[in-house]
């Protein structure tokens, strides 16, 4: 019983230091912007955990257009699920899985794993991209899926605490101003 | 053995606290995949309350009627009044903001002069790091290129949040976010007047989004006594964007965008009155002189 309790204290310990100590601010460092869009300070990663749920509510101006991409740890293997919000509407703008083996990845139904582009003829990493007809906040909701359950040699069943960076990536350019 | 008993009972409490206090535990199956639909909205644990750049806010150098006004900067002078860390935090993001807008009209005097003042006030809270050789040889080789002005003011800004993040000082974030948003604008409502329909003032109306936003992440991080006090400073121009009404607009005209672009927003204006646009300017210039220590 002693050692069952003093593996969860372990454990527990482990996980909790590991999660705070998770350094997440160089995770989007190398993403650069290809022009017309420029990196928006809005780009944020943070530290993840399976089982995690986190939500990011980024304000949208008019007269820009954001493209929005997402990355995580490779640790994750793709198993989270984004969901976008537009505050203003109501209305889900994006519900998708980090990777989609029934569609093969293809475009547009996916957030994380890439699908390969004909026209390009190479893989490119989902993207998406959003205009806003008026200022509205997108809540973006990540879920990361439960690490699978394994057992120990004495036949204990534990879960892994799979720890790692989670990224969201805008971009935004100036879009010419119609109307008033 | 008792002192075993008593460590791992105060241990397990306190993990039962920590794991509701962040979060309802949840009996799934390991193989059972988590979709967003699935967890309720109590279940986030973690709310990320994002916040532009001063730049990112209003891209001065793209607003037609937006002008350098040198006498609207907190001047470099005024270092040495922050004795007192909220105020030497505050100020960090107030001479970002006038970083960036000097560096957005192409002032390179100015530029290098609140590169320098940035500088010296990070070195105050200790942030100094950020500022390594190659930013150092940067500032001095600063050319006069309006690109390379926002490239130096733009990559200083990313430094410094990456740094801040990486450093766990989200208190620091959240009041050079406060002070970044205020003299951003302070410069903005004293470069405009009240017009009907008036891009900037609208972008100014506008900003309930993100200042709302600014509030919340302050809100998140009240323990910190310099957060609280900015947090209240601000609480009478919560009280006026609490008031702007947001609108739903009978139709509006289609934006030139193709098909394979999401449009979010719907049609609704977010409306200020005259009334409010000049109470609001009253209560910038009143909350951002008493944080600059500027007398009006």
């Amino acid at each position: 019983m002693k050692k069952i309790v003093a593996s969860i204290i372990l454990l527990t310990l482990f996980t909790t230091v590991a999660l705070s100590q998770i350094d997440c601010s160089n995770f989007l460092a190398n993403r650069k912007a290809e022009p017309p869009f420029k990196l928006s300070s809005l780009t944020k990663s943070a530290p993840g955990r399976s089982g995690g749920h986190y939500r990011y509510e980024v304000p949208l101006q008019t007269g820009k257009e954001y493209r929005i991409m997402f990355f995580a740890s490779p640790s994750f293997n793709n198993q989270i699920h984004f969901k976008v919000v537009d505050k203003n509407t109501g209305k889900i703008i994006l519900d998708l899985p980090g990777e989609n083996p029934q569609t093969g990845n293809a475009k547009g139904t996916a957030a994380l794993a890439p699908y390969y582009d004909q026209k390009l003829n190479r893989d490119v990493h989902p993207y998406f991209d959003i205009v806003p007809s008026s200022p509205t906040i997108l809540e973006i909701y990540i879920d990361v899926a439960d690490a699978p359950t394994k057992t120990d040699e004495m036949g204990n069943k534990y879960k892994e605490d799979i720890i790692g960076c989670i990224g969201v990536v805008i971009l935004e350019q100036d879009i010419p101003k119609v109307g008033f | 053995m008792r002192a075993f008993k008593i460590f791992t009972s105060i241990f397990l409490i306190t993990i039962l606290v920590f794991s509701f206090g962040c979060k309802k535990s949840k009996k799934t199956n390991a193989a059972q995949q988590q979709t967003a639909t699935s967890v309720q909205d109590s279940e986030y644990i973690k709310v990320f309350y994002l916040v532009p750049s001063p730049d990112d806010i209003f891209g001065f150098a793209n607003a037609p009627n937006l002008t350098f006004k040198q006498e609207l900067l907190n001047p470099v002078s005024n270092l040495d009044k922050y004795n007192t860390t909220k105020l030497q935090e505050i100020n960090f993001g107030v001479y970002s903001a006038d970083l960036a807008y000097s560096a957005a009209f192409g002032k390179k005097q100015f530029t290098k002069q609140y590169l320098q003042a940035v500088k010296a006030i990070s070195e105050k809270i200790g942030l100094s790091t950020v500022f390594n050789e190659s930013l150092e040889q940067r500032i001095e080789n600063l050319g006069t290129n309006k690109d390379s002005l926002m490239a130096i003011s733009n990559d200083t800004y990313f430094d410094i949040i990456r740094y801040l993040e990486r450093t766990d000082r989200i208190n620091t974030l959240a009041l050079l976010a406060a002070g970044g948003w205020l003299e951003t604008m302070y410069l903005v409502v004293n470069l405009v007047d009240y017009k009907e329909n008036d891009p900037t003032v609208q972008q100014i109306a506008d900003q309930k989004l993100i200042f709302n936003n600014l509030y919340k992440f302050l809100e998140q991080n009240l323990n910190d006594p310099n957060v609280k006090s900015v947090y209240d400073d601000f609480k009478p121009l919560k009280d006026i964007y609490d008031q702007l009404k947001i609108v739903k607009l009978p139709e509006k005209e289609n934006l030139q965008v193709t098909s394979d672009k999401i449009i979010v927003g719907g049609n609704f204006k977010i409306v200020m009155t005259k009334e409010q646009f000049y109470k609001l300017r009253d209560v910038i210039i009143k909350i951002r002189n008493l944080l600059t220590l500027n007398t009006q």
